[in-house]
C-alpha cells in the first residue's frame, strides 16, 4: 500500500492510531475550496459557492448585530443573547445563503464564510 | 520555531520558510482525518437520531441537515438555548435541530413538521475529549 502518514511527535507512526495521525492520505480531509467574506447589507445575502455540489459551509458572523461589545466571531446558526438577533446560513446547489432575522442597518454585521470542496448530498 | 517535518506550500513547496496561512499542509498541525462520512434521514414530527461512531472517545464532527424536506442544506449548531425554545428557524423553515456526542454516539435531536429530511454527517478520527 502507498500513501503518506505522518504521526504526531513521540509516537511511531507504523503503529499510530489514526487519532495520533496529523495526517494520513488513508482519510479524506476537509478541504477550504474558498474563503469568502463581506458585509451583511441585506436581509438575505446570496453568495455563488462556485462548486459543483452542494457543499460543505462554515459561516461566522462577528458584529456589531447591535451590541457594541461583540465583537466575536460566532458560527451560524447563532443567536445574540440580547439583541434578538438570529442568523442561519444553508446553500444549495449554487450558492450560499447568510439569513439575518431582520433587515441590517449600518453599520454592518461582517461575514466569513468557508466554502468546502467536500459535498454533502 | 522549529521547522516542521513536512509542510506544502499554496503553489511551491517553502518548507525552509513556514508561515502559518501561506501552506495547506504543515505536519506541526494536524488536520482532521474523516473516519465516517454517510447520508441519513429523519421522518416524522421529531425526535433524536442515534448514530453510533465506535470509536471509544468523542469525536469532532460536522453535521448538515435540510429544515425542509428536499431543501437547502444547513449546519447544525445548538439551536437549543437552556429555556427551552429553539432559537434559529428561520421563516419558512421546517426543522429544528440541535446535535451532541458522547463516546458511543452522536445525538441529532429535532423538531420538525411531518415530513422527511436529509441530513449528512462527517465523523473524524480527531477526538473533542478521549473520555
Amino acid at each position: 500500500m502507498s500513501g503518506i502518514k505522518i504521526s504526531k511527535p513521540g509516537i511511531p507512526v507504523e503503529t499510530a492510531q489514526p487519532k495520533d495521525l496529523v495526517f494520513s492520505s488513508e482519510f479524506n480531509a476537509m478541504k477550504v475550496a474558498t474563503e469568502l467574506t463581506g458585509n451583511v447589507s441585506t436581509q438575505t445575502v446570496t453568495i455563488p459557492h462556485g462548486q459543483a455540489t452542494v457543499p460543505v459551509h462554515l459561516v461566522y458572523i462577528k458584529g456589531p448585530y447591535g451590541i457594541a461589545s461583540s465583537q466575536c466571531w460566532l458560527l451560524v446558526p447563532m443567536g445574540t443573547p440580547n439583541g434578538g438577533i438570529f442568523y442561519s446560513a444553508d446553500a444549495d446547489q449554487t450558492n450560499i445563503y447568510i439569513r439575518r432575522s431582520a433587515a441590517p442597518t449600518a453599520p454592518y454585521d461582517s461575514y466569513r464564510v468557508f466554502v468546502f470542496a467536500d459535498p454533502t448530498r | 520555531m522549529a521547522l516542521p517535518l513536512f509542510q506544502a506550500g499554496q503553489t511551491v513547496f517553502q518548507a525552509t520558510n513556514p508561515v502559518l496561512e501561506g501552506p495547506f499542509f504543515n505536519s506541526e498541525y494536524p488536520v482532521l482525518k474523516t473516519a465516517t462520512q454517510k447520508a441519513g434521514v429523519v421522518t416524522g414530527t421529531g425526535g433524536t437520531e442515534t448514530i453510533p461512531h465506535k470509536l471509544g472517545y468523542t469525536p469532532q464532527y460536522l453535521l448538515m441537515i435540510e429544515r425542509i424536506p428536499g431543501g437547502r442544506m444547513n449546519l447544525v449548531n445548538n439551536d437549543y438555548d437552556p429555556g427551552g425554545t429553539w432559537v434559529s428557524k428561520d421563516t419558512g423553515d421546517s426543522l429544528d435541530a440541535t446535535t451532541y456526542a458522547d463516546t458511543t454516539n452522536i445525538y441529532l435531536q429535532w423538531s420538525a413538521t411531518s415530513g422527511t429530511y436529509h441530513y449528512y454527517i462527517y465523523i473524524y478520527y480527531d477526538p473533542v475529549s478521549l473520555i
